[in-house]
């Protein structure tokens, strides 16, 4: 693999961010200063703290992806507590949202995580007091929004299951974190996978860089030079620096390689 | 082992959902109301979800039967396709499903007394012509019949006297449902080749070319007729070597006498489509080659097409000139 994931991490509360913090030496990012942004030295992974609430968690997403200057292929993963009675102390993937004012639904569907419990959850403006069901503040609110920059299968939704005794308490809630923290790295190497795959449509393309340096190519060339370089690279492996040295205009340059990829021939 | 099944209301007490369902009793269940707020939806990745599809239970409502499109055929005035699924277990690298649809997962459709229905229907308006109905064109017709029993249910209620043609298509070597009953002249079963070289390296997940020639024998034998189908044809090194060889072999295992027709296709894809599928796999040899577009349709130059359906249809007719062959070509 590539190696060239990123992970972005949305949380609401200080605490919930720690081991993040430890786990990939993540520093604070000071000159971002509308949500506290943190992130490692690689810029692999980057993580905000939100802030309770569906619009805070909104902007802090969109902010950290501007901040982070996050493509498509990042992967996103929204982590924090989930209000419950039952299966407290558990560690859930969500799967199904809905909004408890509208009933909207919204599906998050990581895929390949059959050892992973999951769940359903209700996303409510403020916690009820009958907590039979699984309820949090920011769920359907994080996933539309990402939702709408990355695919569906690059983002997460992991909540750890509390009841109202236990929420007011920072020590335990970190405890329960430390319980868990081993299967959330999982689940993010999960996610750093797919985002590697995605990463291969915007890598930079070999030669490029180096042939529009040396030649003038208008914009439309350059779109026509890079997706005959893709196709280039896929059929050949030898340099091709060498080959289009004797050419001095972007034309020429063009003209060869549609003819190089023309006789180029399946052979595996 | 498929994690998620999501199952739309309407459809939870049907006896054929519970039946499939009993197959995945560790699988997570997620009830929806249509298969439409899971399936093919904004911003799903394909190549992700085929590391692990999903399954999704639907009610279809309409569209049982469509017209199959221009020049898929194989010798009658008439043809038709049904699909009781969406998307197929196997990741073959050409398959145009992969840009047809953003989502891997499969859907498959439970009430399949709609899609006989419709069919007896069009038969009955199209009395006096001779029609072929295609099964299989938006899912591979027999990989998944374990789960589904869809050929199952439709086999014994196609009709002896019935002088339409049903194909079957499929690179699986599933065969049960045909070994329940006795042979059928009007139905084919019909399957999708490629030379060895090719389909180790593109025909992800489906049993070998070999596996597929031993099913073939085995249900020739039995009286089945079947189809070979050639589709897609792929220009490569060493075509003719890997063509001829993969000919001869199936000549010299099936019983020819049992070989309904044989059809070729070049690999083409609608341009739009094949933009979609190079860019979910942008690092994909096949879809680096100089292609050709002609009549919106990407596909190998109409020279190298020709070259290739006459030099196989050649060898074909060295082993049996009786064979009807066709050639699929929607430009």
């Amino acid at each position: 693999m590539l190696n060239i994931s990123r992970v972005c991490r949305v949380v609401s509360l200080k605490e919930e961010m720690e081991l993040f913090l430890d786990y990939y030496d993540m520093k604070f990012r000071k000159e971002f200063n509308l949500f506290p942004i943190y992130s490692d030295h690689s810029e692999k992974n980057w993580l905000v703290i939100s802030g309770v609430g569906s619009l805070n968690v909104s902007f802090a997403s969109i902010y950290l992806k501007n901040c982070s200057k996050s493509k498509s292929n990042v992967s996103w993963i929204n982590f924090g507590y989930g209000l419950t009675n039952s299966k407290t102390c558990n560690c859930f993937v969500i799967d199904e949202i809905i909004k408890s004012n509208t009933n909207e639904k919204l599906y998050p569907s990581i895929v390949n995580i059959g050892l992973f419990e999951r769940s359903k959850i209700c996303t409510v403006e403020k916690f009820k007091n009958s907590n039979n069901f699984f309820q949090d503040l920011d769920s359907f609110s994080f996933f539309n929004t990402i939702s709408k920059y990355v695919s569906k299968e690059l983002i997460a939704i992991i909540k750890i299951a509390i009841n109202k005794k236990n929420i007011q308490k920072k020590n335990y809630r970190r405890l329960l974190i430390k319980q868990n923290f081993e299967k959330i790295i999982k689940i993010e190497k999960i996610l750093m996978r797919y985002s590697d795959l995605e990463s291969l449509n915007i890598l930079d393309v070999k030669y490029f860089e180096e042939i529009i340096k040396k030649v003038h190519f208008t914009t439309s060339e350059k779109f026509q030079l890079i997706n005959l370089l893709k196709s280039w690279n896929n059929l050949y492996s030898h340099n091709l620096t060498k080959q289009i040295e004797k050419f001095s205009k972007s034309y020429n340059i063009l003209k060869f390689l549609k003819g190089e990829i023309s006789k180029g021939e399946f052979n595996w | 082992m498929v994690d998620t099944i999501y199952i739309e209301e309407k459809i939870k007490h049907f006896d054929r959902t519970k039946k499939i369902l009993s197959r995945f009793k560790n699988s997570r269940y997620i009830f929806i109301k249509k298969y439409s707020e899971i399936f093919n939806v904004k911003n799903q990745n394909f190549r992700i979800q085929k590391y692990n599809p999903s399954l999704i239970l639907a009610f279809k409502h309409d569209n049982f039967v469509l017209k199959a499109p221009e020049g898929f055929g194989i010798g009658t005035s008439k043809n038709f396709y049904f699909s009781h699924m969406y998307n197929c277990i196997y990741d073959c690298r050409y398959c145009f499903l992969q840009g047809m649809y953003s989502s891997s997962n499969y859907v498959l459709f439970v009430n399949y007394e709609n899609f006989v229905e419709k069919i007896n229907e069009i038969i009955k308006i199209n009395k006096d012509k001779d029609l072929t109905f295609f099964s299989g064109y938006d899912c591979d017709s027999l990989a998944m019949e374990k789960i589904t029993g869809f050929a199952n249910y439709i086999l014994p209620k196609i009709e002896k006297e019935n002088k339409s043609l049903f194909e079957f298509r499929t690179k699986s070597n599933q065969l049960e449902p045909f070994l329940k009953i006795k042979p059928r002249e009007n139905i084919i079963l019909a399957y999708s080749l490629l030379p060895d070289e090719l389909s180790n390296i593109l025909d992800v997940k489906t049993p070998s070319i070999i596996k597929r020639i031993e099913a073939m024998k085995k249900i020739s034998k039995l009286g089945w007729k079947i189809g070979l189908r050639f589709d897609p044809l792929i220009f490569h090194k060493g075509w003719k070597k890997n063509y001829y060889k993969l000919i001869q072999h199936i000549f010299s295992e099936v019983d020819n006498k049992n070989v309904h027709s044989i059809s070729f296709g070049s690999l083409r894809f609608p341009n739009q489509m094949f933009k979609r599928i190079k860019k979910l796999y942008p690092e994909e040899k096949l879809f680096s080659y100089n292609f050709d577009i002609r009549n919106n349709y990407v596909s190998f130059s109409k020279d190298i097409e020709e070259e290739m359906i006459d030099y196989c249809q050649s060898i074909i007719k060295k082993n049996n000139d009786k064979i009807p062959i066709f050639s699929c070509k929607p430009y």
